[in-house]
């Protein structure tokens, strides 16, 4: 392979993983999050945790895709975690007006999950499970958050679990420093747009739901649904991507199903409104097509280049935060519409996108 | 698989395979808590982790500038760390490189990582592990090169790049390892295109195993500089000779520090310009072509493109320097962009660069330029 070319990865399935992992990761911090919050006895912090979690996967996925393909490059890391770092203890501090020691403690955890992404890339890239320090991660962090607790103590539990889970996953990678050939710039930065455009496909949705109509908890619980899928296909070793996005269409079809079962409880459960309900089951339908949308685009980023993958995840964004205020102003009550079509126009197009350069 | 009482009597070498203890943790080198060899980097950590207890302690007490002040000094004292000796620890220095990303975003965060990494050592999969079932073609390639002490530098390398190409994670490890053995001088070859292989765990091995591969040249490079100190006359010309070849493998073996190979191509182009300078001078037949051949060399990896050319033409005039010299001085007329000069010397050389096209040159270093400027050059 020559110097400029793209390296491909050698390990079946590792764009899966990393596709995957765009939203197995976020979605799993939160949930973590969430139980520490709980574990506490805050409440009405979800909105800092998402803050905390997006700043993070914004400024860590184009270096954990970069360490997934080349292993750990030093700055890359540095600007991932010290960008993230302050840009939450700015959003925390200057413009919500928390006090330092809650913004620093949002901060750092925001940094170290941006270390947790680099190191999750890191293990899909070297094959290296990162079991032993995700659970060692998930006990000291229970521990530190219960002995400060609070709002603080939930971050900084949150911040040394990931911090040590991170740091052990991403060891490995340190020991191969990566030396740069002439021309590779170019195609790093490539990879390294293909994780920022992956980090605004998942991240669009919800944040635009937070910053238009309030419609954040639907289409952030909604969410889960595609956690069956999307496993499937991070585990996923070797099949080809059109069975694969079948398949996983298929059981996605059964976890909706189960999903509009048991729509109503969160509603019950208060974390929706009685109104919120019908935007929460559209979005529940539309997060079925993630896992399949997943497969396609990790299929497109198999390929020399990323340009397909990171056109198709930023069609995933660009849909998901303008398709719905779009239809709103056709006609108000379309608006909810946009949750479920976003990803369903975005996984025909990735499959157009497939078929194009197969063709 | 065979059980051992159904294996043909003759056949000893299967029946030894069989035989070897396998299978379990006598397989898997030992667990080591506190790798050997780490002082220097523990110390430094041992520093860093009190540093930034005493920045947890000031933010316990709401002491924020405090704080910030010793945080800052913490990371300027790593940031600012000399660099790591040849005989480091491997996994050591490359954990302190990942707390150097890692420590100014982090702070106290990042020293329990550290710790916890530096102390489980290298994960299981990047260690040297046993050899796997024998049946395996791949495996009884390597079980005959690791016998076999004087392989062929052609032949080793490939052999073990085919392995490098084929084999699973643990026959690549094994082929690093025999690479690296010092008895094999050829398997830096070998080391050199693993460090760009496509596969990050065999960049990885090969990281760990470069810093002993490098000590090892540069202490080759020693022995001879210390037999050169004490000669004079033929003999002291024959020592240097020798020196100069052993930095100029060292520098050339791509394995070096940059610093470092810079450092021996300096000494080598010294030792070479003085080799050159003390032969006598007898018109095309007479000088010292190797000498200037690999004077030109290293100060065309230096960047000192006249002197270079001045060198490598002086040694391609004599005509014994070969095909190599001829690939240094178009390079060096290349990167000088004098093309006419350039096609002049295919012109000129163009009998002898396509016996050489012909012949095992087609998969030098030099062997695609000389592809393209034979045909672009007028016959």
């Amino acid at each position: 392979m020559s110097g400029t070319e793209a390296e491909a990865p050698d390990r079946p399935g590792v764009a899966g993983a990393l596709v995957a992992g765009a939203w197995l990761g976020p979605v799993l911090a939160m949930l973590a999050g969430l139980a520490l919050l709980a574990l506490l006895g805050v409440e009405g912090e979800f909105i800092s945790l998402l803050f905390v979690v997006a700043l993070s996967l914004l400024a860590g996925a184009p270096a954990a895709m970069l360490a997934a393909r080349r292993g750990v490059l030093g700055r890359p890391l540095g600007l991932a975690t010290g960008g993230a770092g302050l840009a939450a203890f700015a959003l925390f501090h200057l413009l919500d007006g928390l006090p330092v020691a809650e913004a620093l403690a949002g901060a750092l955890a925001s940094a170290a999950l941006a270390l947790l992404w680099v190191g999750l890339g890191v293990a899909a890239g070297f094959g290296l499970p990162p079991l032993a320090g995700l659970a060692a991660g998930a006990l000291l962090g229970a521990a530190l958050a219960w002995l400060v607790g609070g709002l603080a103590g939930a971050f900084w539990g949150l911040a040394l679990g990931a911090a040590l889970a991170g740091f052990l996953a991403a060891a490995p990678a340190a020991a191969a420093p990566p030396r740069l050939r002439p021309g590779e710039a170019r195609v790093l930065a490539g990879q390294g747009a293909a994780g920022l455009a992956l980090a605004l496909a998942v991240l669009a949705g919800p944040l635009m739901a937070y910053g238009t109509d309030g419609k954040l908890m639907a289409v952030a619980l909604a969410l889960p649904v595609a956690l069956p899928g999307l496993l499937l296909l991070a585990a996923t070793r070797g099949l080809a991507p059109l069975p694969l996005a079948t398949a996983l269409l298929g059981l996605q079809a059964l976890a909706v199903a189960l999903g509009l079962v048991i729509g109503g409880a969160p509603a019950a459960a208060g974390w929706v409104s009685v109104e919120g309900l019908p935007a929460f089951r559209l979005a529940l339908l539309g997060a079925g097509f993630l896992p399949a949308f997943a497969a396609l685009a990790a299929a497109l980023l198999e390929r020399r280049s990323p340009r397909s993958a990171v056109l198709a995840a930023l069609v995933l964004a660009v849909l998901s935060a303008g398709l719905g205020p779009l239809l709103g102003l056709l006609q108000p009550e379309l608006a909810d519409f946009g949750a479920l079509a976003a990803p369903v126009l975005a996984t025909g197009f990735a499959f157009w996108l497939l078929l194009r350069g197969e063709a | 698989m065979a059980s051992p009482a159904r294996a043909l009597p003759g056949d000893r070498r299967g029946l030894t395979r069989r035989l070897r203890p396998r299978g379990g943790a006598e397989r898997r080198s030992p667990v080591v808590f506190v790798p050997a060899g780490v002082a220097g980097e523990a110390l430094i950590l041992a520093g860093l982790a009190m540093g930034q207890a005493l920045v947890v302690l000031a933010l316990g007490l709401g002491w924020w500038l405090v704080a910030l002040v010793l945080h800052l000094g913490c990371c300027l004292a790593l940031l600012l760390r000399p660099a790591p000796p040849p005989d480091a620890e491997p996994w050591a220095t490359a954990v302190l490189r990942l707390l150097t990303a890692t420590l100014p975003a982090l702070g106290p965060l990042a020293i329990p990582g550290a710790l916890a990494a530096l102390a489980l050592g290298v994960p299981r999969r990047l260690r040297r592990v046993a050899p796997p079932l024998p049946e395996d073609p791949v495996d009884a390639r390597l079980d005959a090169i690791a016998l076999a002490r004087d392989v062929p530098d052609g032949l080793l390398l490939e052999s073990l790049g085919d392995v490098l190409r084929w084999g699973h994670a643990r026959q690549k490890a094994r082929a690093l390892d025999l690479a690296a053995e010092p008895a094999r001088p050829g398997g830096v070859a070998l080391l050199r295109l693993a460090l760009s292989d496509a596969d990050p765990a065999v960049r990885a091995r090969t990281e760990l195993l470069r810093p002993q591969v490098e000590r090892r040249l540069l202490e080759a490079a020693e022995a001879l500089r210390a037999v050169a100190r004490g000669q004079s006359g033929a003999n002291g010309r024959a020592a240097q000779r020798a020196l100069a070849r052993a930095l100029d493998r060292a520098a050339f073996s791509g394995l070096l520090e940059p610093p470092r190979a810079d450092a021996c191509r300096a000494e080598a182009a010294g030792l070479w310009q003085a080799l050159a300078e003390a032969a006598p001078d007898g018109g095309p037949e007479g000088g010292d072509a190797e000498a200037e051949a690999a004077l030109g060399r290293n100060l065309l990896a230096l960047g000192d493109l006249p002197a270079a050319r001045r060198a490598l033409e002086a040694a391609v005039t004599r005509g014994a320097a070969g095909g190599s010299a001829i690939g240094w001085l178009a390079e060096c007329l290349f990167r000088a962009r004098d093309f006419a000069a350039l096609e002049a010397l295919v012109l000129r050389w163009r009998p002898l660069l396509e016996a050489e096209a012909r012949r095992a040159a087609v998969t030098g270093p030099h062997a695609a330029a000389w592809r393209l400027w034979l045909a672009e050059a007028p016959r």
